[in-house]
């Protein structure tokens, strides 16, 4: 996959997200004329870069939807909902394609046959006539273009495709579907197939039609009408007109496809002018040769196209001669619309185009600035150095070097924040994508929904922000199902008809706080208790004995269902124990409250930022520690015999390298007593480029936990890479064997 | 009845078809040819063939002898079962 191809998918994806976005909110307020006009440069862009590309239906889809949205912009189509659904159709098939690209470079099968209906019922809104009729008119189906292809010397006549699926059981009624057929005049072909395909051959049945016959005639409709009139109901009629005939679906209009060709190959030749030098030049050669070509073939020229790639191979001179060719030739009379919107039909880089990486600016003028300290401070440390071979009194001068040494600490502790901070991202980029989800669970249920979104620039680690979807659409979709009562219910109760959801943000102390309420009817603890038992989570006895609290938060067992019946969205039996594992899984928890008749709040405690970690838990002298597996190559078991005492230290071979073998013990200060078995169980554990091999006194656990980067009196002990909370409550500290090493270096140095 | 089972093997066709084959002769052409599927069907005498029965050598693809003497079957439909 290329540079280009992948800037393309980023591109699309964001374009898409946006575009719903503004679509949702023009059903909010359909008047809002700056919303549509983004719905529509959104729109354009698309158009604009798969059009690079070779996906002739994704290519006519976005065409149309194009047309349709320029309409609602001139304020010659209404804005309303179905304009609005279509959009949002078409913007899930440009993702879903999208997505098929990325993995198989293609577009799936069926893409041709929905861009058609879908670009069809583009043009019926437009022509304001009847969907399907329409749609069938202009978006030939596959089958019409089959047959009509069939018949290459019928050119210039309007002619007439016939599906025709007789009913199975028409037999049993008389009918003789080819008897039919038999009659129909000016027949120019006529397919008979399977309609479904055939059974295993005991198992036919000669008296069942299992048969769909298209065909093409030149006959009058009139005629064609009363041939075939008693079985209308079994017919898909397809006008084929005299011009398009041969042309495929997906080219909407000659004219205007040629415009946006030309304009496409004037592009070219302004990028082919302004080629630099020849590494970067053949990259875009190729893709200014590629595109042309692509833009000629889609419009039905392969020949021009092959000439295109032809010149290409040759260089840009070559090509901006091809193409130029090809555009005087061509060009005669490009319609005022061409001129218009001819660049634009290639704009990739629109202004809100895609950038990888969001970092705000000023955490990176931060960052400068610290450096900039960093460089001040280590100036300092070469003073000294004079000073000290000045002679200067030690003890002055380890009172300066103390200084300069809390100096760079603090600045180092500084960048450590300010880059860690590069990884933070606000919750408004999950928080915007629900929007959606929202307002399908309600459209699904028939309920009337508010979505609040509050707090959504509080911001937390990208790998929380990332992960933070899932679990949330559960809760939120929990809510739209179970939590809010029916408009009716609602009523009664006093409160308004729309239901309303608020998802919030918010910082607490080192953490954030989502949490998503509902003004519904809550969760009756009874019920709870109710259904914990008949679920057989817990015995009847026990659930009485249970404090509310308690109570609630048996909604967090696995197993625990609120629902009646399964519900289409939610209520499978994967509930909130979902939710709970994915907080967990962020170093975080989740609670609930409940007020019945109020509504429910789900809260999601998650700390704002996260490193996890798989580590080893082992235990030395007997303290337990962690030790991140990824720096672990192997753990052995060694006869004492086999680890020799060699100058400075014990070592060992492992692997087919001689390892220094170290007691974790005496590292970390417990020294003394030593567990003097026949065998030593070796870690070998990398530290930088050696490798190293810690003895250490048994394995007690493989977890996968947050580290908290060492704060407080912990970030004080050298040797610690952080701190994480097991099971049990108790506090782990998470060792770096690096530091540790050094540190044990730097003692017997002293 | 215009499904005949040869047995002379004249023209190497065990099933013939003749005549006008109404709807009813699917059944019998079906049982035919699965009471025997290597039996290829002469429709050279067939003068008019029945939905039912041309759905019959589509699904099971015998092998076909002769041209079709129903014309409608020769100009439209010989290329599928054949």
């Amino acid at each position: 996959m290329n540079d280009l191809f992948e800037q393309f998918l980023l591109e699309t994806r964001e374009l898409v997200q946006s575009a719903t976005e503004d679509l949702l909110a023009l059903e909010a307020a359909p008047g809002d004329p700056e919303a549509v006009n983004r719905v529509f440069r959104a729109f354009h862009t698309l158009k604009g870069s798969v059009g690079l590309f070779d996906f002739p239906p994704w290519f006519a889809l976005l065409h149309a939807a194009e047309d349709g949205l320029s309409a609602a912009r001139g304020g010659t189509l209404a804005v309303d909902a179905t304009l609005i659904d279509l959009s949002l159709e078409a913007l899930d098939a440009t993702s879903r394609w999208a997505d098929a690209v990325e993995t198989t470079e293609r577009l799936p099968a069926t893409a041709e046959t929905e861009a058609g209906v879908l670009a069809g019922r583009y043009r019926a809104l437009l022509s304001g006539e009847p969907v399907t009729r329409q749609a069938d008119a202009t978006a030939l189906p596959d089958w019409a273009v089959a047959l009509a292809e069939s018949v290459p010397d019928a050119a210039g006549v309007a002619l007439i495709a016939v599906r025709y699926r007789p009913r199975g059981d028409c037999f049993f009624s008389g009918d003789d579907p080819l008897g039919l057929v038999r009659k129909v005049p000016g027949l120019l072909a006529v397919s008979v197939e399977p309609a479904a395909p055939w059974p295993s051959h005991g198992d036919i049945d000669p008296y069942t039609c299992n048969l769909e016959i298209t065909l093409l005639t030149q006959a009058a409709r009139a005629d064609l009408d009363t041939v075939l009139r008693l079985v209308a109901d079994q017919l898909t009629v397809v006008d084929i007109p005299a011009e398009t005939r041969t042309r495929s679906a997906e080219v909407a209009d000659d004219r205007e496809g040629d415009a946006i060709v030309a304009a496409i190959l004037v592009e070219q030749v302004r990028v082919l002018a302004s080629l630099g030098d020849a590494d970067t030049g053949a990259g875009r050669l190729e893709s200014c040769g590629r595109a042309a070509a692509n833009a000629l073939r889609f419009a039905g020229r392969p020949g021009e196209a092959a000439c295109c790639e032809q010149a290409c191979e040759q260089g840009p001179d070559a090509l901006r001669d091809a193409i130029g060719a090809i555009l005087t030739g061509r060009e005669a009379a490009p319609s005022p619309k061409a001129v218009e919107e001819g660049p634009g039909a290639i704009e990739v880089h629109g202004p809100d185009a895609a950038r990888t990486l969001r970092v705000d600016a000023g955490r990176v003028d931060a960052l400068v600035a610290l450096v900039g300290e960093l460089v001040v401070a280590r100036n300092a440390l070469g003073h000294l150095a004079a000073r000290a071979e000045a002679g200067e009194e030690a003890s002055t001068l380890a009172r300066a070097m103390r200084a300069a040494d809390a100096d760079i600490g603090r600045l180092a502790t500084a960048l450590h924040r300010n880059v860690v901070s590069l990884r933070l991202t606000p919750l408004s980029q999950v928080f915007r994508r629900f929007a959606r989800p929202v307002r399908e669970a309600a459209r699904g249920l028939g309920k009337d929904v508010v979505l609040e979104v509050t707090g959504e620039e509080t911001e937390a680690d990208r790998g929380i922000v990332e992960n933070l979807f899932e679990p949330l659409l559960h809760v939120v979709r929990n809510a739209v199902d179970h939590g809010l009562e029916d408009a009716a219910t609602r009523r009664r109760g006093g409160k308004p008809e729309a239901g309303l959801i608020r998802i919030a943000a918010a910082q607490e102390g080192d953490g954030i706080v989502v949490s998503v309420v509902d003004d519904g009817g809550g969760i009756d603890p009874a019920f709870i208790r109710r259904r914990a038992v008949e679920r057989g989570l817990r015995s009847a006895e026990a659930v009485e004995a249970m404090d509310e609290d308690a109570v609630t938060d048996l909604i967090f067992a696995p197993g625990f269902s609120t629902a009646e019946s399964v519900g289409a969205l939610s209520g499978r039996g994967v509930g909130m124990d979902a939710v709970r594992a994915a907080a967990d899984r962020m170093g975080g928890r989740v609670s609930l409250e409940s007020r019945v008749g109020l509504g429910t709040t789900v809260r999601l405690h998650l700390p704002q930022t996260i490193a996890l970690a798989r580590l080893m838990v082992v235990a030395a002298g007997g303290e337990s520690y962690g030790i991140a597996m990824e720096l672990i190559d192997a753990v052995v078991r060694r006869s004492r015999t086999a680890i020799q005492a060699v100058v400075g230290g014990n070592a060992t071979v492992l692997r087919g390298r001689t390892v220094p073998v170290l007691r974790l013990a005496d590292l970390l200060g417990h020294g003394g007593l030593s567990e003097a078995g026949p065998e030593a169980l070796l870690m070998a554990v990398r530290t930088g480029s050696d490798s190293i091999a810690l003895e250490i006194d048994r394995i007690e656990d493989r977890i996968e936990a947050v580290v908290r980067p060492p704060t407080g009196l912990v970030g004080s002990i050298p040797g610690v890479a952080g701190t994480t909370s097991l099971g049990d409550g108790r506090v782990l500290l998470v060792l770096d064997p690096a530091s540790i090493l050094a540190q044990d270096r730097v003692r017997e140095g002293l | 009845m215009a499904v005949i089972r040869r047995t002379d093997g004249a023209s190497g066709a065990k099933i013939r078809l003749e005549g006008i084959c109404p709807v009813e002769d699917a059944e019998t052409l079906l049982a035919l040819l699965l009471d025997d599927p290597q039996a290829s069907v002469d429709w050279s005498a067939c003068t008019r063939l029945h939905t039912a029965v041309y759905q019959i050598l589509l699904s099971l693809q015998p092998g076909v002898v002769g041209v079709c003497a129903d014309p409608f079957v020769t100009r439209w439909l010989t290329r599928a079962p054949g």
